[in-house]
């Protein structure tokens, strides 16, 4: 099937082989070893794999191979002149224009296109130029700015030769003194790996017998198991081991309460549930062999709303049911002072419900994970995974091995925003790795971050507000209900600072919060930057303006008035010290001031 | 926003030859928290950044870490390293004391050197330091540190002071307690243009303030702060994976129909930042990964209020949402 094609890439010429439907990615990146052109989509949606076709820029993944055999492509490797970067690369690192990197190959050769006939482009020259290049770290302010220096430094070259290539040089060139490095510009130590295509992902590392993992999920948002049937899978060519439920040695995990399993085996209870995991040779077979494992289900009405969840004689997503029992309780619970004194002495009260939806981390990176089996029954396993040694010991409670045999490794991440804080599917490959005495590699597609990776908890929101005519916040009152998805996961910490978080940065003399987290079969909810207190402030800040509005007072004011000060107590009692919201608020106003003159 | 998880610990070491490997277990998500760790252990140790060397997330080479979550590395693990850096320093100052015949205490490190406060001309640099310790004194200079927020410490049993291993410092019926190890603040204004016939939100201009306590790193901090703002503009018009959740509920799958922004989105941030310190961070720093994530939200429904007299109560802001407030508004004008 494979034939040998004559590739020109970064001026090295490769005969190479290339299968019918491999894309130029894959060639670049399994063939070639060349790994600066990132998979984040192979969709041709993100942008991360960009390189240069004969001096355009092009999404390799859309690209196949055979179509453009004999052509010249330059990648993120091929950038550098000689041993000086490119000014583009100079200028990436130095302005702060790379964070995780794993966007930065694919921006840095969009934007040398547009260089490449343009070295004065406009702003929005730029961004258009970049907009097929998607970035979730910076906001891409540094970015533009970073291609704009380097333009005017290209320029600057051409018309004065090459003694003007040091005119990009940043501040902290002038500034040697080895005191007073806290405070000072530094760019990132890291930053020179992700603009030359150095940094190694845990997807560009390879090990020689390496096998490739795919997951079968469930095909059901809620469904009884009735029977899984691997046989076909396991005659299928390039398999090496099938696992399903029977294969983990203590199938329930969860930080607070033990409700998840590692693989499903009595239900399904969202479409992420993983049923079997297959290891085979290359990543088609893996797809081929996952295909074909049979699961016979029973389906079960889903559950799709927090609220309707928690209703009397809802269908149980769990036993005994839907309401997450992360305490005694299944609440959180924060009061102090009278709120009913104080509402009935309000001269106004709102009352008002908020709600958010569920968000995706949309990190470029997808998770990616290697396991490599030692000849002791050791495991390592690199993943790209925020919370190293806690998730170490959930591992080895999972394979239920002593946590000396584990070694686990964070490769530079590709953006985490809290989507990489969980266990995921580590345990699976250790155990495809323990049963084939082989490495095993698993990389997430697009579309697997969205149904099995952690999302933003929807909230529905209920938030009372009690104040006085003078702009006064007496009374506080907030009933709140998280969407833990099927697992309780990192729930009830999130909601623990949610309900710590909402009354805002204001004084509240009379505070009842109250907050509980349901069941349903959405998708699992996480960590997410921001940590429930997104959706606390979207209810806090809305309501704050609908109160100064109710009573007359401008927006800033009112905030003003009932802002924190230093001294105050947070509304679980916490003392407060080195309180900056006051400044925060007058600078605001300063600058809008300022704007106006 | 920080939040009161466990402990950050960290391993300095200096080298034969006065370079400095820091030893980690936070990890590199692109923040800049291994930056972070270098620039601190270097401000201690009064050397260039450049000779730190930063080993992260490994369970078997580097120290226990909380994880590189909730704002907290710089504050927590910025405060292990800084320990870590401190103990070497205080090597440094020993072996320094004898070869020139002062007390460690009129030491000082900087530059390089470690040298007698106030005579410049007496003084040895850190690598003859690290040579003379390693082969003539024979001991080799590591320095450890670990950083636990005060917040979680609590009463055990015996009367003995100590952290719970379950952190629950919260009463259950009150919520009464110190569960949060430092706050940040954090004040936004939108400028947002609606247009009334298709219920299209263009945001065009935040202006943003932020006190993270002492800027470590403005480049980096900077970075943190337009990032996430860029980010919650997003959840505030355009993100949720659920679209559709009637007659047919239906997940967004690939980037295309889940759009995040692009750079041709992207309004004018203005970020300002505000240094209010905390007195238990590392040169006064709190956390700043998180904080601004929040603002946009709030920020552009009040705007959209402002501006067309919609009130938004569920996100995001679609334009499926305005139009029909706008015309329940000219149903009840009626």
């Amino acid at each position: 099937m494979s034939e040998p094609i004559r590739l020109k890439v970064n001026g090295d010429v490769h005969l190479v082989a290339a299968g019918p439907t491999d894309s130029l990615l894959d060639v670049l990146r399994e063939r070639l070893s060349i790994t600066g052109a990132k998979r984040g989509c192979d969709r041709g949606e993100c942008g991360a794999c960009t390189v240069l076709l004969d001096d355009l820029p092009v999404n390799a993944c859309l690209v196949l191979a055979r179509r453009v055999r004999g052509a010249s492509v330059t990648t993120v490797e091929g950038l550098r002149c000689g041993e000086n970067l490119h000014p583009l690369q100079r200028a990436f690192h130095e302005l702060g224009a790379t964070q995780c990197g794993f966007c930065t190959p694919g921006m840095l050769l969009s934007a040398k296109a547009l260089l490449d006939h343009n070295f004065t482009p406009t702003r929005e020259e730029i961004r258009t130029a970049i907009s097929g290049n998607l970035c979730r770290c910076t906001g891409y302010t540094k970015i533009v700015a970073a291609i704009s220096v380097a333009a005017r430094a290209i320029a600057l070259t051409k018309e004065l030769g090459d003694g003007a290539r040091t005119a990009s040089s940043s501040e902290h060139d002038r500034d040697k003194s080895f005191i007073g490095v806290v405070g000072r510009r530094l760019p990132k130590i890291d930053g020179l790996g992700h603009v030359t295509g150095a940094t190694k992902y845990a997807d560009d590392l390879v090990l020689p017998r390496m096998l490739y993992a795919k997951p079968v999920y469930s095909a059901h948002d809620h469904a009884r198991i009735v029977r899984v049937d691997v046989s076909r899978a396991r005659q299928a060519p390039g398999v090496a081991a099938v696992i399903t439920a029977q294969d983990v040695p203590e199938n329930r995990c969860g930080l607070t309460v033990k409700d998840q399993p590692v693989i499903a085996d009595d239900k399904v209870r969202h479409r992420g549930d993983v049923v079997a995991f297959v290891a085979a040779t290359d990543p088609r077979a893996a797809a081929q062999a996952a295909s074909l494992v049979a699961v016979e289900y029973k389906p079960l009405p889903a559950i799709f709303d927090p609220v309707e969840s928690l209703r009397p004689g809802t269908l149980t997503i769990h036993e005994p049911g839907n309401l997450v029992p992360f305490n005694a309780s299944g609440c959180i619970r924060i009061r102090r002072g009278d709120v009913n004194a104080a509402f009935d002495a309000a001269d106004i009260v709102l009352d008002e419900t908020y709600r958010t939806s569920p968000i995706e981390h949309a990190a470029m990176e997808p998770h990616a994970m290697l396991v490599l089996p030692g000849p002791t029954g050791s495991l390592t396993i690199w993943t790209p995974n925020q919370v190293l040694f806690t998730r170490a010991a959930e591992i080895a409670g999972i394979l239920k091995l002593p946590l000396s045999k584990l070694r686990v490794i964070a490769p530079p991440i590709g953006g985490g925003f809290g989507g990489k804080n969980d266990v995921t599917h580590e345990p699976h490959i250790a155990l495809l790795a323990l049963q084939t005495g082989r490495p095993v590699k698993y990389t997430w597609s697009r579309a697997e971050e969205f149904i099995a990776s952690s999302v933003r908890h929807p909230f529905v929101m209920r938030h009372r507000i009690g104040v006085m005519r003078d702009g006064t916040i007496v009374a506080k009152w907030v009933d709140t209900t998280g969407d833990a998805g099927p697992y309780a996961n990192q729930s009830p910490a999130v909601l623990t600072v949610h309900c710590i978080f909402s009354c805002g940065p204001y004084r509240v003399p009379n505070i009842s919060i109250e907050g509980r987290l349901a069941y349903t079969n959405n998708q699992i909810a996480g960590a997410f930057r921001g940590y429930g207190v997104v959706q606390a402030a979207f209810a806090v800040e809305s309501q704050m303006d609908a109160a100064a509005a109710a009573l007359g007072i401008g927006p800033l004011e009112f905030r003003k008035r009932n802002a924190l000060r230093e001294g105050d107590t947070s509304p679980t009692g916490q003392p407060l010290a080195g309180v900056g919201i006051g400044e925060c608020l007058d600078r605001v106003a300063d600058a809008l001031e300022r704007d106006h003159e | 926003m920080l939040r009161s998880q466990d402990a950050s610990s960290a391993v300095v070491e200096l080298k034969q030859d006065g370079s400095i490997v820091v030893r980690v277990g936070s990890v590199e998500v692109g923040a800049g928290t291994t930056t972070v760790a270098a620039q601190i252990a270097a401000e201690e140790l009064g050397v260039d950044p450049e000779v730190v060397t930063v080993v992260f997330g490994d369970t078997e080479t580097t120290p226990y870490d909380g994880g590189t979550v909730g704002s907290r590395s710089t504050h927590i693990m910025g405060n292990a390293v800084r320990a870590a850096a401190r103990e070497v320093r205080d090597a440094l100052y020993q072996t320094a004391a004898e070869e020139l015949d002062v007390a460690p205490g009129e030491l000082e490190a900087r530059d390089g050197f470690v040298r007698v406060r106030g005579a410049q001309d007496r003084g040895l640099s850190i690598a003859d330091l690290a040579f003379l310790t390693l082969y003539d004194r024979r001991r080799i200079i590591i320095g450890q540190g670990m950083f636990q927020p005060p917040t979680g410490r609590v009463q055990l049993s015996g009367g003995r002071a100590g952290f719970r291993r379950d952190a629950t410092i919260m009463d259950a019926e009150t919520g009464q307690g110190n569960p949060v190890a430092v706050f940040s603040y954090a004040v936004a204004h939108a400028e947002v243009e609606v247009d009334i016939d298709t219920g299209i939100v263009d945001v065009l201009r935040l202006v943003v303030a932020t006190d993270c306590g002492r800027a470590i790193n403005p480049l980096l901090l900077e970075g943190q702060l337009e990032g996430a703002i860029a980010m919650g503009i997003d959840h505030a018009v355009r993100e949720n994976t659920c679209p559709e959740t009637t007659p047919d509920r239906h997940l967004t799958l690939d980037l295309t129909e889940y759009a995040i922004a692009t750079a041709a989105d992207i309004p004018e941030i203005v970020t300002l930042i505000v240094e209010c310190p905390d007195a238990n961070g590392p040169f006064g720093a709190k956390g700043a990964g998180e904080i601004n994530v929040i603002l946009p939200g709030p920020a552009i429904c009040n705007a959209i209020f402002d501006a067309v007299g919609v009130r938004i109560t569920s996100l995001p802001a679609t334009p499926e949402k305005i139009l029909s407030g706008l015309s329940s508004q000219r149903s009840g004008g009626i």
